[in-house]
């Protein structure tokens, strides 16, 4: 049967398959594609109109979620503290961009060095929160190195204070992130040609204008990458946050992510939850295109 | 003095690149030395010790014995090879047709998957909540891990390989009587095996530190993943900051092991998220 099937492929239709094959291969990832993406994405906007909650039968309430969202001073405070975390953007654009040209340079033992910072990237970031926790705790290791150089006389209780908890669950983050766009850098590091440093270095130009005229222009792409990828990342911070703070001092920490996580989770509110959650949809795809038409233009020039 | 200022940068070059490491490699080195610290020995010194004295490896046996932490890596290890098994099943299926063959809806199919990449499910988390609810699949390893199967990086990464191999190799194999299925599962897929391993990675190391979907979806601690059951003991038990420490290195040092001995691929992976 397969023999006698075979034969007339093999000689009129060599690279003719059946109308259906693609999509049989397709059809797994396609349901679970929308089932988890689109669905849910659907889902929340129908959610955020009615005042679902755990045991209640929901019932559709019209705009009275978002009606409560923007008269609630905690939405906005979070909103505006995820607005603050992108403060941790242009940290994770530059340093790792340093590190990856100290790195790219061909000295012996660079590899090494290369493997240590890409560490923190695969740990856990429980385990790195708590890390940080107990380096900042009041009687933490800071505070002991601070004391014991004289630099302070009293420990300062960093994740205590409203104003500067947030600094430090910041530091977390960027202290983790750094390895990742380091070797995002260094792959692109590889498409800038070393003549080209080096005839702009026999030219004459200094370290800063290599930097700024050969290097920034070779690697603008993988800066505007670093860039999508650290603001997604802020907008979507979380572990930190419930290691280090549970979004406190006063609800300092308190990002928007994290609000969404205490009106569904903590308080039950579903329908409220998915109304705030709708902010951060929109805000991802704002920033996204933003970011994409920046990288675009600047690509073309 | 051409030389001299070459000496000079190389001097700066190490120097900072030692900061570096002091700083990225210091705070694990710190939990190192507090995990073999008796209750009486104080962590919060400085200079911290490299390695106290004396050292004892109790703190690691409690974990074990007052925790039910044992529990706790069995169900991240569990987690994680489901995830790994799905996303790596679901993403080769999915990119393949996607690059080696034409179809209607083709770039639909595609700017469908794209368009996950920019949306994270952190902006869904309700809705797919309440979902994960309507399967019931509240509480089960399941729940946790189904939604992530389809991921729009892996099928991308993937992607992207299928796109490299010669359509030579395709058509010899099918003028040896090789159907789809055999095509895609015996010739072609091995060839994009560094890529795979990538995604196997990065999958599994996505699922074992994995934390707000676990927290939200498993809700009885006989289900915590070790990340859950750590920062469980850590906030709501103020256990011993030794004893974390010793909970802590446990958990990350799987992880190191496969990052050190498999370096190349977690590169790749990343890099392979740039290109694309």
């Amino acid at each position: 049967m397969r023999q006698i099937r075979s034969v007339p492929m093999r000689t009129n239709h060599a690279h003719r398959r059946a109308w259906f094959v693609p999509y049989l291969f397709l059809a797994p990832g396609f349901v679970l594609l929308i089932v988890w993406n689109y669905v849910p994405a659907a889902y929340a906007i129908w959610i955020s109109f009615t005042n679902a909650a755990p045991g209640n039968s929901s019932q559709f309430i019209g705009f009275a979620n978002y009606a409560r969202l923007l008269s609630d001073p905690s939405f906005w405070h979070s909103l505006l503290r995820s607005f603050e975390y992108l403060l941790v953007v242009p940290f994770l654009m530059i340093i790792p961009l340093l590190f990856a040209v100290l790195m790219n340079q061909r000295l012996p033992g660079v590899g090494v060095f290369r493997t240590l910072y890409f560490l923190p990237v695969v740990l856990s970031m429980v385990v790195v929160a708590i890390v940080f926790s107990e380096i900042f705790q009041t009687l933490g290791l800071l505070n002991v190195g601070l004391m014991s150089l004289h630099i302070i006389n009293q420990p300062i209780s960093w994740l205590a204070l409203p104003s500067i908890a947030i600094f430090v669950v910041m530091l977390v983050t960027i202290w983790k992130g750094i390895g990742y766009y380091m070797i995002v850098y260094l792959a692109g590091l590889q498409t800038v040609p070393q003549e080209l440093i080096d005839s702009a270095k026999v030219d004459g130009a200094n370290l800063w204008a290599r930097i700024r005229y050969v290097l920034v222009p070779m690697l603008w792409p993988f800066m505007m990458f670093v860039m999508i990828m650290a603001t997604l990342g802020a907008m979507q911070v979380f572990t930190e946050i419930y290691v280090l703070t549970g979004g406190g001092p006063l609800q300092s920490t308190t990002t928007l992510l994290f609000y969404v996580y205490q009106a569904t989770f903590a308080n039950y509110q579903f329908g409220y939850g998915a109304a705030a959650g709708e902010v951060i949809f929109v805000l991802l795809i704002v920033f996204s295109y933003l970011e994409f038409r920046l990288s675009g233009k600047r690509w073309t020039t | 003095m051409v030389g001299s200022r070459r000496n000079l940068g190389t001097f700066l070059s190490y120097a900072a690149m030692t900061l570096g490491a002091i700083i990225f490699v210091g705070p694990l080195l710190w939990v190192v030395s507090t995990s073999l610290m008796g209750p009486d020995q104080n962590p919060f010194v400085i200079p911290p010790q490299l390695i106290p004295h004396p050292a004892t490896l109790a703190n690691y046996q409690s974990v074990f014995k007052t925790w039910p932490f044992g529990e706790y890596l069995l169900n991240s290890l569990e987690l994680a090879v489901l995830s790994v098994a799905g996303t790596s099943i679901i993403s080769t299926l999915t990119a393949y047709p996607l690059a080696r063959m034409d179809f209607a809806g083709k770039r639909i199919v595609f700017a469908l998957v794209i368009a996950t990449l920019v949306l994270p499910g952190e902006a869904v988390l309700v809705p797919r909540y309440l979902l994960v609810n309507f399967f019931g699949m509240v509480n089960t390893f399941w729940g946790v891990a189904v939604p992530g199967f389809f991921s729009g990086f892996g099928v991308f990464l993937l992607r992207q390989a299928y796109l490299t191999l010669p359509k030579e190799l395709e058509d010899a194999a099918r003028i040896d009587g090789a159907g789809e299925l055999r095509i895609f599962a015996q010739i072609m897929t091995p060839l994009v095996m560094p890529s795979l391993a990538a995604l196997a990675i990065f999958t599994f190391l996505g699922s074992w530190d994995g934390f707000l979907w676990p927290l939200i979806i498993l809700n009885s601690q006989k289900m915590y993943t070790a990340p859950l059951g750590l920062a469980y003991f850590f906030g709501y038990f103020g256990a011993s900051w030794q004893l974390i420490a010793a909970a802590s290195i446990i958990v990350v040092l799987p992880v190191i092991i496969v990052f050190v001995s498999l370096q190349r691929l977690f590169i790749n992976g990343v890099t392979g998220a740039v290109k694309g």
